[in-house]
This record gives C-alpha cells, sequence and structure tokens, in this order.
C-alpha cells in the first residue's frame, strides 16, 4: 500500500485573507485559526462539516501572526503585528480578552506556553525573546528579555518535558535558552541554515528537534551530549546540539512550518510552493544514523503558499493546514508502516 | 613637500648635461616623485591605522565621563515622572519634575552636540588634508567601511513583498550652532544637580535619593 | 673597471636615493597619519563613549530612583519589581563601562538594555522612555 494524504475538509476559514497560524487544543477537538484580517477564530467539527464556533472579539490592531493554547486548555494566547499580545479565556459562552501583554517594541512573531502552564515566551521583529511567568491570580510578569538574536525572532517553541526554550531568526540560527539565576540565558547556538529559520518542532521526546528554512531544507538537531566531555570548551552549563540530518532537495521555495506528529513519529512541512509534504524516519534509521524518506507529497495543497502545519494531538494521522489563500484543509494521513 | 623639492634640487645638477640626460633625469625625476607619493602615502596609512585605535579608546573614556551625572540626572527625572504618572494618573506630574527633566534632556543634547560637532569639523579637516593631497595620489583611507558581507539578496527581505528588516540607524544629528557660545556645561549641571536636590527634597522624597544626587556633584 | 665601478656607483646612488626619498616619505607620511589618526579616533571615540555612557547612565539613575521609591512597600509584586531592579543596578556597576577594549562591553550593554525592558515592561512605563532601545520600523512577516 502506498502513504496516502487525502483531503477530509477545506473550508474558507479567512475569506479574503491570509490564514497565517493553526493550533489545536490539548485534547485535539477545537482548531484555533489566525489571519491578516486581525480575527482569531474556533472551529469544531459539527458531523460533516467544521463550523466556526467562536469568533473573537477584536482585540488586535493588526495582523495576528500566531495563537497557542494553553497546556490546560483553557487559554488561548495570540501574538499579533500591532506589539501586542492576548490572553484569551472562555467567560460564560464566549472567549474573552483576559490580558495584554506589552513590551515589545514591534511585531510579535510568536507565543507558546511551557508544559507547566507556569511559563509564556513571546518573541518579536525587536529581536528579543521575552520570557513571562503567571503567577497563581492569572497575572502576568516578565522574568526576562533575552537579547541573542541579532535579527528577527520568528518562532518560539518550548521542550515538551523540561523548562528548555528554543527560538528561531531572521539571522539563521536557532537558538537555546534555560534559566539561570533568575534569568534566561542562551546557552547554545545552531548554526547550519543558509537563510532565515521560520518554525521549529520537537520530537515526542524532546530528544531531537527539526528546523525548517528560507533556504529550502529542513534540519534536525540532536542533543549531544558528548561534546562538552570531549572539547572541553565552555561552561559545562552550555548546551551542545549538533545536525544529524538534513532533509535537501525535496522543497522547491521556502519552508514555512514543520509539525513532528507526536503519535507517529512523522513530519509535515509546509511549503512556499503551495505543497505539503510528509517524511516519515526510515526503519533502518538509528541512533547513528537518522534517515528521513519523503512519505507524500501533496502538490497544490493550496492554491498559495502554505504557512502552516499541525498535527492533531490525539487522533493520529490529522493534520491540519492553512494558507496565503485563506483556506484551512484538514487531511488524513495513512502510511503502510 | 620637502622631498619633492629635494628631488628637485638634485635634478639641476644634471640638466647641465646634455639632452639626453636631460630626458632620462627627467625621467627619473618622474620616478623619484612617485616613489615619494608612494612612501608618503604608505607611511600616512600605517600611521594611521596604528593610531586611530589610541585616539578612540582616548576619546571614549573622556567623552563617558563626561556624560555619567547627565544620564543619571535624566534617568532620575524620566523615573520621577514616570512614577508620578502611575501613582496619580488622575493628576498631573509636578510641573517641577517635567521642567527640570526637560532643561536636562536639553542640556544632553548640547553636550553630544558639541562633540559630534568636533567630530564634524575633525573630519572636515582631514577631509581638507586629504584634497591637498590628492595631487599626490594621497588616498584617505575609508576606517568607517563597513561591509556586513551577508548581502540581503535571498533573505526574506521579498518575502511577501513588504519586508524590510532596516538595522537601527540614527539620522545624522542636524547642525545646530545656536547656543554654543553661551554655554558653559559645567556651571550648568551642577546647577541642573542642585536644583534636582531642591525638588527631591520639596516634593519629600527618599532622603536617599538626595544623597545620590548630592554625590553627583561631587564625583 | 674604473669606469664600470663609477657606473655602478652612480647605479648604487641612484638605487639609495629612490629608498631613501621612499623612506623618508614614508617617515613624514607615518607622522601626519599618527596625527590624523589620532584626532579623527578621539572625537570618533567621544561621541561613541559619551553616547553609550548617557545611556547606561540613564538606566542607573532610573532604575536607582524607582528603587528608592518602592523600598518602602511590602506587597508581593513591589518586592518583585526591587529585585528586578537591584539586578539591573548590580548589573550596571559590575561592569567596566569607561573602558572601550573590555572584551565583553558590547555583551554587556545587550544585556542592559534587555534588562532594562524588562523592568519597563514590569513597571508598566509607558513606551516614551524606551527611546534608547527602540529600532527603525518596517514591515516583516
Amino acid at each position: 500500500m502506498k502513504d496516502t494524504l487525502n483531503v477530509l475538509h477545506k473550508f474558507n476559514a479567512h475569506p479574503d485573507s491570509r490564514c497565517w497560524y493553526v493550533a489545536w487544543n490539548p485534547t485535539g477537538t477545537l482548531l484555533a485559526s489566525c489571519g491578516g484580517d486581525r480575527t482569531i477564530r474556533i472551529w469544531a467539527r459539527e458531523g460533516d462539516s467544521w463550523e466556526c464556533r467562536f469568533l473573537l472579539p477584536e482585540g488586535h490592531q493588526r495582523t495576528v501572526r500566531k495563537v497557542a493554547w494553553s497546556p490546560c486548555g483553557r487559554y488561548l494566547a495570540s501574538a499579533s503585528f500591532d506589539a501586542t499580545t492576548c490572553i484569551w479565556g472562555k467567560k460564560g459562552d464566549d472567549f474573552e480578552c483576559l490580558t495584554v501583554l506589552e513590551g515589545h517594541e514591534n511585531e510579535v512573531k510568536c507565543v507558546a506556553w511551557a508544559p507547566s502552564g507556569s511559563l509564556l515566551a513571546t518573541c518579536s521583529r525587536d529581536k528579543s525573546v521575552w520570557v513571562w511567568e503567571v503567577d497563581e491570580e492569572d497575572e502576568y510578569e516578565c522574568v526576562s528579555v533575552v537579547n541573542a538574536h541579532t535579527q528577527d525572532v520568528k518562532h518560539v517553541i518550548w521542550h515538551p518535558t523540561q523548562e528548555l526554550l528554543a527560538s528561531a531568526s531572521y539571522d539563521n540560527t536557532v537558538r537555546l535558552y534555560r534559566e539561570e539565576d533568575d534569568d534566561w540565558v542562551c546557552k547554545a547556538t545552531l548554526e547550519g541554515h543558509a537563510a532565515t529559520v521560520w518554525s521549529l518542532a520537537f520530537d515526542p521526546s524532546g530528544q531531537r528537534l527539526a528546523s525548517c528554512s528560507d533556504d529550502r531544507t529542513v534540519k534536525i538537531w540532536k542533543e549531544s551530549h558528548s561534546a562538552s566531555e570531549e572539547d572541553g570548551a565552555g561552561t559545562s552549563s552550555d548546551l551542545h546540539w549538533k545536525c544529524i540530518c538534513t532533509l535537501s532537495g525535496f522543497h522547491s521555495r521556502a519552508i514555512y512550518d514543520v509539525s513532528w506528529c507526536q503519535q507517529t513519529g512523522a513530519l509535515a512541512t509546509a511549503c512556499g510552493d503551495d505543497g505539503v509534504r510528509v517524511f516519515k524516519e526510515d526503519t533502518n534509521s538509528g541512533p547513528h544514523q537518522t534517515i528521513f524518506s519523503l512519505s507524500v507529497h501533496m502538490p497544490k495543497a493550496h492554491s498559495q503558499d502554505v504557512n502552516c502545519v499541525a498535527w492533531n494531538p490525539k487522533e493520529a494521522g490529522v493534520l491540519a493546514s492553512c494558507s496565503d489563500d485563506g483556506t484551512i484543509v484538514i487531511w488524513r494521513y495513512q502510511s503502510d508502516t | 613637500m620637502s622631498w619633492v623639492k629635494a628631488v628637485s634640487v638634485d635634478g639641476d645638477v644634471f640638466d647641465e648635461d646634455g639632452d639626453d640626460i636631460t630626458l632620462q633625469n627627467k625621467e627619473w625625476k618622474k620616478n623619484m616623485e612617485k616613489r615619494v607619493k608612494d612612501g608618503y602615502r604608505d607611511g600616512m596609512d600605517a600611521g594611521k591605522e596604528a593610531s586611530l585605535q589610541v585616539g578612540f579608546n582616548l576619546g571614549y573614556k573622556e567623552g563617558a565621563e563626561k556624560m555619567g551625572a547627565v544620564g543619571q540626572l535624566k534617568g532620575i527625572l524620566s523615573a520621577l515622572q514616570t512614577w508620578y504618572s502611575l501613582q496619580q494618573p488622575e493628576s498631573p506630574v509636578p510641573p517641577s519634575v517635567s521642567q527640570l527633566l526637560r532643561a536636562v534632556v536639553r542640556h544632553e543634547e548640547v553636550m553630544v552636540e558639541k562633540m559630534s560637532m568636533a567630530q564634524l569639523q575633525a573630519s572636515a579637516s582631514v577631509g581638507g588634508i586629504t584634497e591637498s593631497m590628492e595631487d599626490m595620489e594621497v588616498e584617505h583611507t575609508n576606517t568607517d567601511t563597513d561591509c556586513r558581507g551577508d548581502g540581503c539578496g535571498n533573505k526574506d527581505c521579498c518575502r511577501k513583498g513588504a519586508a524590510q528588516e532596516a538595522d537601527s540607524t540614527s539620522p545624522p544629528t542636524p547642525c545646530q550652532t545656536t547656543t554654543q557660545s553661551s554655554f558653559s556645561p559645567e556651571e550648568s549641571l551642577d546647577h541642573l544637580l542642585r536644583s534636582c536636590m531642591d525638588l527631591v527634597e520639596e516634593l519629600g522624597l527618599p532622603e536617599q535619593l538626595f544623597h545620590h544626587v548630592q554625590q553627583l556633584r561631587n564625583p | 673597471m674604473t669606469s664600470v665601478s663609477g657606473c655602478e656607483d652612480l647605479f648604487d646612488c641612484i638605487l639609495m636615493a629612490d629608498n631613501r626619498f621612499h623612506c623618508e616619505a614614508y617617515k613624514e607620511g607615518f607622522r601626519e597619519g599618527t596625527n590624523q589618526g589620532l584626532v579623527e579616533g578621539k572625537t570618533h571615540g567621544t561621541v561613541h563613549g559619551a553616547k553609550l555612557c548617557a545611556e547606561m547612565s540613564f538606566y542607573y539613575g532610573f532604575a536607582f530612583t524607582w528603587k528608592c521609591l518602592l523600598q518602602s512597600n511590602t506587597d508581593t509584586k513591589s518586592r518583585k519589581r526591587l529585585k528586578t531592579l537591584e539586578s539591573l543596578t548590580e548589573f550596571i556597576e559590575g561592569f567596566p563601562l569607561n573602558d572601550p577594549q573590555y572584551e565583553k562591553l558590547q555583551e554587556c550593554v545587550e544585556k542592559v538594555r534587555a534588562k532594562f525592558r524588562q523592568v519597563c515592561a514590569m513597571l508598566n512605563v509607558s513606551a516614551d522612555f524606551r527611546e534608547y532601545v527602540s529600532s527603525a520600523s518596517g514591515m516583516s512577516f
């Protein structure tokens, strides 16, 4: 049997605008989307179709670039070009903006919750990454501002189990951060991409990190414990991550997003050539050799750039993608292995 | 240039001989002049390279020492301004605070302007020398070359048409020659610091702050 | 033979003259270049040092004053703010701002800027006071 990717649903989520990003809630029942029309919508499946369950009230003055659900699923954070981050929560039958996080100088590009739910990270074109703490009264306080990147920071993501933060930037690097003496400090710089790094994804165990770039490649990075002992350089707290695999030659344009399926380990990409691709790890891939091969390529998955791909966290093989054409497509991926 | 003259004088000795030699001599003179020019230029480059950093370090310390107190004063008054506007959003910030802050900002601007003027003058005078050296083919070494090397060609500048990743470059300071002559930085800074101390007392602000400003007067 | 050696002498003489002219011109150029470099470097350095020190001192004065204003407060929020303000003033005191040759100067300056922005966010201070850290406007995705 050949691996397949079939359309389950397709809907016009942000008509006459771009759909920038989609995010599944932790139970995989709701899909939040955001777009160039400054709106945030929350979608749910109703019978055979997907309906907009909530249209969040106007909270942002400009494009909403990313959305993220809190690990408990009760809050949604949105990052906007209006330099703010909003925290939304359900009050009665509607979502309401509970807090506005201000501080970034200009466009906020991404927001991400730590697995504990008590920390939030944001990043911006102002080159900085901010870490916010959420206290018992749901008050947010900035605990650190890190200026490690030399350019626009495109994406932030937390490690699935540890308090380890990763960021991707227009300066072509990926950086990793840890807390140290009440401050968040850059502990590693992953160099290798030849252009903007657009997005990141950890594998289910958190041992590997995938990055995708404007240079049309995906790179897989892995922590190498031996490095610090070997060269003896750097402080003992520095992290060492090495590129163990590069997927090149598969994409004809910039790759804007990458998603690592928590159940199947399959890797999906969103590409500027309008295509969606799924890669799977070869069975003879081992600790010393990592091999990914193209499982499915869906050219013209959308009629314009694909901006985001997101695996459903609970339902294996269900993938959502969204595009500059304003639509969201829900796919089912099936593999014979 | 004394060396060029020296060549001419030496040359004249040969001039008494025949045409042939005169021709050779002219050639020789030309060569010598070129050697002088090259030598001068090489020396100039090397001299500049050797001293630029030294000069920079000297200037940096001087500039830094001048601005410590005024910078702090600006910070202190800015803090007070924000404090009052957050504490009593309904009532205006005490005018004494905002007035003094404006005076301090102006003072700082004038100080920086003066230094920038000196910088402009210095580069202008160097430019002048360079011009007069042009007939000697003395090249002005460009010390400001700041090639980032990574041309933005394939970056996401062009992503969706509008992306610009401009780095922050400060606009050139406009030339303002007014108020320069009557301005004495030391005198008026001390005056500003004293005003700040009075203000801290008047508004009943913590004593610690009063002492801190006092210390700025006598570092 | 004498004529040949005379010729050689003349040749040597020319060579020597050649070197001498070059060498002495070099020396004069070097002197002039050194002077120019010192003047140019110094004025450049003065402006640079002045601006950076004014900026860092501004942060220090700002943080110090807020510390004074908050020190009598005992609530958790104020304590947290005080701690961050304290770490900012301590950090500024902790590195040689007046030494342009300090190898980590740029790194420290960046850290101070970042810390100041955190302080502003904590204090809910409006963006007007962040003039130093703001960068050029533009568009990106």
